[in-house]
């Protein structure tokens, strides 16, 4: 046979030259070590995005002239009573002076009712008149605060930079992306930094709360929060050490599936820097899987080793091994039995490996750059387990001696009689009664699951952003600037291109306005912001300020001149020669239905103008990013289940050479791709870029089990024992292992349950139910389906 | 001054949308020239939003039922003064201004100097007379009507816009105010300002505006000279409303909490004390004989009968009324910026 050859030339190759295999291991993991010691915390903007989606090349379009909507606001908000008092005005002069001085800040952008750029208007009989919001002689004392307090009515900006109930001021600023002198990106985690250090924590006091969004803030926590599950890795270390420590109740066999592991990760987090790709919460949560990974796999390998060298000389006439052993027992040496292990898991264990690295790769078909980064990064990481698992562990083993080897022995077998009722009560599940309950069951949770399908959501349901907990610091702050201001954090920018000097023709103005009314009365709209609404107040202000004159004129001279008064404020709502003109439209929450629906309408206009006129363009600010990033997740999802499950079909195909044995490891996975959709139904997680890599994953991970349980099986049917006895033999040989690899999986993603993401914790919700009941599919339904599946080919016990 | 002032031009030609009608009228010996075919409105949407955007003027009618109009053509009406319905308006402009002239008949006014007439109580609209460009040259906005009877009715706007009907709307015609404008001309005031608002008053109709604009109009008289005559203003700020009491008493309101009271038919005038700065553009009367006056930045103020200074009432909000409705004792509503909202006199 063709495999037996190649597996056994490797297997020469590998363990005669076992000096220099370690010496090239210890070069390359010293090499990858330097390399991942360069490894730097990157959130960049532009991998969150679906770059292909139209909504965000219209977003990459427009960034030069309407800005990134890359926005800073920090607010002070009084606990009790309002603002008029002197320690909080010193208070906002003090923050004002600080978010000034703020590397990455925009200077001229800086606005709050101190700097000279907000003005108050008052019509007088003869005109305008007008003045800074807080004059240059103004004192904090009783007899100002009343004039204050109406300047800031007057300039119209109650509400956007004083809070409606006079509690709280406002400073807003724009950052720009490039650092004028430097020429280097803005490190947004340094300001987000600066933001903690140098504003939060000298101003707030027990009066007055610091409030701080924008999206340097969300971005430096969302780093700072991604490096919290740094610390989960030591926890996920020492779950896996102890759990090795039960199972194998020896140091050397502890220590060693831990350190080939831990050179798995070394590698991949030097790959990152090599690649060019720096981490982000998303890629940091890769070497806990590969960690993961690797200590599962190589619990394989130290069962088998302990087998071998326990029970290796053991076999029947058939050269199989004789289960449950005898009680005089034979081992083999320890090369000896390193080699054979190999032999034997060289592959189910690649083949194991390979549908983990299948079930990464098909992740790439989401067309984002973070989640494709990780894809790679963690494909290439499990493909560094097939060398250290299959190569570097069997090696290490090789030179491993037990202690007492007979006492060993003993104390192993006397466990494994122990169990042994439990392996002959799984065994059970493969005669027809046993088995006919437990697919029964399958059914009904499969009918159950089936139903909550419908309830399954794309994209996110919570309020503020996503990606942090609801009750983060950054979460609760937004909550609290969007109900003491009017000012709206759920935002879908519409572009309406039209020709040269749009905004004074009045058919193109007027045609928008219809549009934003049209948006508005569109259910979840709460309230739509374009250039034709500041038009109208100055137009109504140009005709002393009646609200019968809030109405664009069909003159082009009042258009113009409504555009005059309009200054550094509209800048955002129009490009420099007015063929541009964004309409802002703030959405109740962001939500897919909501957002759907939103969408749906807007495209559901119908212009009375030419396109060449009037050209509506869809969309960004954060509601557009999200719609753009679920039409990405929603159009990967079927090609993904697709591609997965393919591949995995093929691969067992392949191996076992049986379409009842493929039928038999794929129905328990389908089984539980679906349970783990009812369970994001039911938990109310959605589809989204984070959970739905989860579900690939889950399948080409959850396969293992299966594999390494059929293929010990399949040994012993394919030489003639009934089923019952064959699966009893091979749970015998690789239940524990195999549940073992269930809870290191599990152990190893379930400590993300805590972390301070909620995208992690969903993710950690998600694997370890994935890697759990994937698991308990292999052993409970499998043996089930073997009975009805496979009774062609196999005895059936004599019942 | 209002800035769009410096785009003006004499304009002494009648509008050439009503000119072509009425030649259209002539050759097909139409009783009314219906400008609805070559109407550039389009239907207002219906919208739950309706009562709650931009209102700019409102009405209660003699049977008790309560009608607001404003932003996206809305016209919104409502029995009890809770639920409100909206009507089917022809229009997406903002309307400025309605009035009714018993439980049927209504005329509502707005920008592209259109004017809506309605049958049966507001809930149904039709186009009466449109003119978006009034002679090409400046788009004037109707700003007030007032009907004297079932047929004979005034629609005042901007820059001097006057028109009237003797058919109950379905013809309206310009009025020649070639010889107001000279006569204002002479006195070097503004020839051609915003009329804001319109009384019937002592048998003739008091036009209030622009730059203390204070017209008495006599639609009777024979002679241009007769037609006008300018009442003497104690103010050179703009007036946007005018109210007469059952007693007699006639006040004026507008720019930067302007008010004005005469007792003698407009001869003189008592400045009545308000201390605010904000517009004030509505008025109604209290059962009990109070006044309430409303206006920008959340302006509620109260005047007590024959008082000579204002009190505030608590508002909370920086919104804009425009006009109010009286529900019943303290309980009045509010028409602005937010739509119609309950309000309780204190």
């Amino acid at each position: 046979m063709n495999r037996q050859v190649a597996t056994n030339w490797i297997e020469n190759k590998i363990f005669s030259n076992r000096r220099g295999i370690l010496i090239v291991f210890l070069i390359l993991t010293a090499f990858m070590g330097y390399h991942g010691l360069k490894l730097r915390m990157d959130a960049g903007f532009e991998k969150l995005l679906p770059l292909k989606h139209d909504y965000i090349k219209t977003l990459q379009h427009y960034s030069s002239e309407f800005g990134s909507g890359n926005q800073l606001i920090v607010a002070l908000t009084q606990r009790e009573g309002d603002i008029f008092n002197a320690d909080f005005f010193a208070a906002l002069q003090k923050a004002n002076e600080e978010v000034f001085f703020l590397s990455g800040v925009a200077r001229n952008t800086v606005t709050s009712v101190l700097t000279p750029n907000v003005r108050y208007i008052e019509l007088v009989e003869d005109g305008f008149a007008g003045g800074n919001v807080v004059p240059a002689e103004f004192r904090a004392t009783e007899e100002w605060f009343p004039i204050i307090r109406n300047n800031i009515i007057k300039s119209g900006r109650l509400g956007s930079l004083i809070a409606n109930d006079f509690s709280g001021a406002l400073i807003r600023a724009e950052l720009v992306d490039l650092d004028p002198k430097t020429r280097e990106p803005l490190d947004y985690q340094k300001v987000a930094a600066d933001l903690e250090i140098k504003i939060r924590d000298v101003i707030e006091t027990d009066e007055i709360s610091v409030r701080i969004i924008g999206f340097a803030k969300s971005t430096g926590d969302i780093a700072e929060g991604a490096r919290d599950v740094i610390g989960f890795f030591g926890v996920t270390f020492l779950i896996a050490a102890i759990l090795l420590w039960f199972y194998s109740h020896s140091v050397a066999l502890t220590i060693l599936p831990l350190f080939s592991a831990l050179v798995a990760v070394i590698w991949q987090m030097g790959l990152l820097p090599l690649l060019g790709f720096g981490l982000d919460p998303m890629s940091i949560l890769v070497p806990f899987l590969v960690f993961a990974i690797g200590v599962s796999h190589g619990v394989q390998m130290i069962s088998g080793w302990m087998g071998e060298t326990m029970y290796g000389g053991d076999t029947d006439s058939e050269g199989r091994p004789i289960v449950p052993a005898p009680d005089v027992i034979h081992g083999v040496d320890n090369l000896e039995a390193a080699k054979r292990t190999f032999r034997r898991l060289l592959v189910p264990g690649s083949v194991a490996l390979l549908s983990d690295v299948i079930g990464f790769l098909t992740v790439l078909l989401i067309s984002i750059g973070i989640i494709q980064e990780m894809a790679i990064t963690a494909s290439l990481g499990v493909a560094v387990i097939i060398l250290t698992n299959l190569v570097l562990l069997p090696v290490l083993l090789s030179y491993v001696k037990l202690g007492n080897p007979d006492k060993f022995r003993a104390k192993h077998q006397k466990a494994e009689d122990k169990r042994d009722v439990v392996w002959r009560a799984i065994a059970m599940l493969t005669r027809t009664g046993p088995s006919l309950v437990v697919l029964s069951i399958v059914a009904l949770l499969t009918v159950w699951g089936l139903s909550k399908q419908d309830d399954l959501k794309i994209g996110d349901s919570q309020a503020g952003v996503p990606e942090l907990r609801e009750n983060a610091r950054y979460n609760i702050d937004s909550r609290v600037v969007t109900e003491r201001f009017s000012i709206g954090v759920d935002k879908l920018t519409v572009m309406i291109e039209s020709v040269d000097n749009a905004c004074v023709e009045y058919d193109v103005v007027d045609e928008m306005d219809r549009f934003s009314w049209h948006i508005r009365n569109l259910p979840g709209v709460q309230s739509v912001v374009s250039l034709v609404d500041k038009q109208k107040i100055i137009l109504a202000a140009n005709s002393e300020g009646s609200p019968r004159w809030f109405h664009l004129s069909r003159n082009s001279s009042s258009l113009s001149s409504s555009l005059y008064h309009m200054g550094a404020g509209g800048d955002e709502f129009m490009n420099a020669v007015c063929s541009s003109m964004p309409i802002n439209v703030y959405t109740l929450d962001h939500k897919a239905t909501t957002v759907n629906k939103i969408i749906e309408g807007i495209n559901a206009f119908e212009s009375h103008l030419p396109d060449e006129r009037f050209h509506v363009r869809l969309a960004s600010g954060n509601v557009g990013i999200i719609a753009a990033t679920n039409d990405a997740v929603k159009a990967a999802q079927l090609p993904i289940m697709v591609f997965v499950y393919v591949a995995v079909i093929a691969l067992t195909l392949i191996t076992f050479r049986s379409i009842g044995g493929t039928l038999c490891v794929i129905l328990p996975l389908a089984f539980v791709s679906l349970l783990s959709y009812a369970l994001m139904s039911v938990l109310d997680i959605g589809l989204k870029v984070n959970t739905l890599p989860v579900v690939a994953l889950g399948v080409g991970v959850g396969v293992d089990y299966a594999i390494y349980i059929y293929s010990r099986m399949a040994e012993f049917l394919d030489t003639g024992d009934t089923l019952n006895e064959a699966f009893y033999k091979a749970m015998r040989l690789t239940g524990k292992p195999v549940i073992f690899t269930g809870m290191t999986l599990g152990a190893g993603v379930a400590t993300w349950i805590f972390a301070s993401l909620q995208f992690q914790a969903d993710m950690g919700i998600m694997l370890t139910f994935m890697f759990l009941v994937n698991m308990l599919g292999a052993i409970i339904v499998m043996p089930a389906l073997v009975r009805w599946l496979l009774w062609r080919k196999v005895k059936l016990t004599d019942e | 001054m209002s800035v769009a002032k410096h785009l003006r031009r004499k304009s002494f030609t009648l509008s050439s949308s009503s000119a072509i009608c009425r030649y259209l009228a002539s050759l097909l010996v139409l009783a009314s020239c219906s400008v609805v075919a070559e109407s550039v409105q389009r239907a207002a949407i219906m919208s739950p939003l309706a009562s709650k955007v931009l209102l700019t003027d409102s009405t209660r009618l003699p049977g008790g039922r309560y009608v607001g109009v404003g932003l996206y053509g809305s016209v919104v009406y409502s029995d009890d003064a809770k639920t409100w319905t909206q009507g089917n308006s022809p229009t997406q402009v903002l309307l400025t201004n309605v009035f009714f002239i018993d439980d049927q008949l209504g005329w509502a006014g707005a920008h592209d100097t259109l004017i809506l007439h309605t049958t049966d109580g507001g809930e149904n609209w039709a186009i009466q007379y449109e003119d978006p460009i009034p002679g090409g040259d400046i788009p004037k906005p109707i700003l007030d009507i007032l009907f004297t009877d079932k047929n004979t009715g005034y629609a005042v706007g901007a820059y001097g816009l006057l028109l009237k009907t003797a058919d109950g709307g379905k013809n309206w015609e310009s009025v020649d105010t070639l010889a107001l404008y000279d006569r204002l001309e002479e006195l070097e005031m503004e020839p051609e300002p915003n009329f804001n608002y319109l009384l019937a008053f002592d048998g003739n109709v008091l036009i209030v505006g622009e730059l203390g604009t204070l017209l008495s109009f006599d639609p009777e008289a024979s002679t241009e000279e007769e037609r006008w005559q300018i009442v003497d203003s104690p103010y050179s700020g703009t007036f946007f409303g005018a109210k007469q009491l059952s007693s007699g008493d006639l006040y004026l309101y507008g720019l930067r909490g302007t008010i004005y009271r005469s007792a003698d038919s407009a001869q003189s005038w008592q400045k009545i004390q308000t201390d605010v700065i904000a517009n004030i553009y509505g008025c109604i009367e209290m059962p009990d004989g109070k006044l309430v006056f409303l206006g920008s930045s959340g302006t509620v103020l109260t005047l007590a009968p024959g008082g000579a200074r204002t009190e505030k009432q608590l508002y909370k909000g920086f919104d804009t009324q425009v006009s109010a409705e009286l529900v019943s004792g303290n309980d009045i509503l509010l028409f602005g910026g937010r739509g119609v909202q309950p309000f309780k006199i204190k």
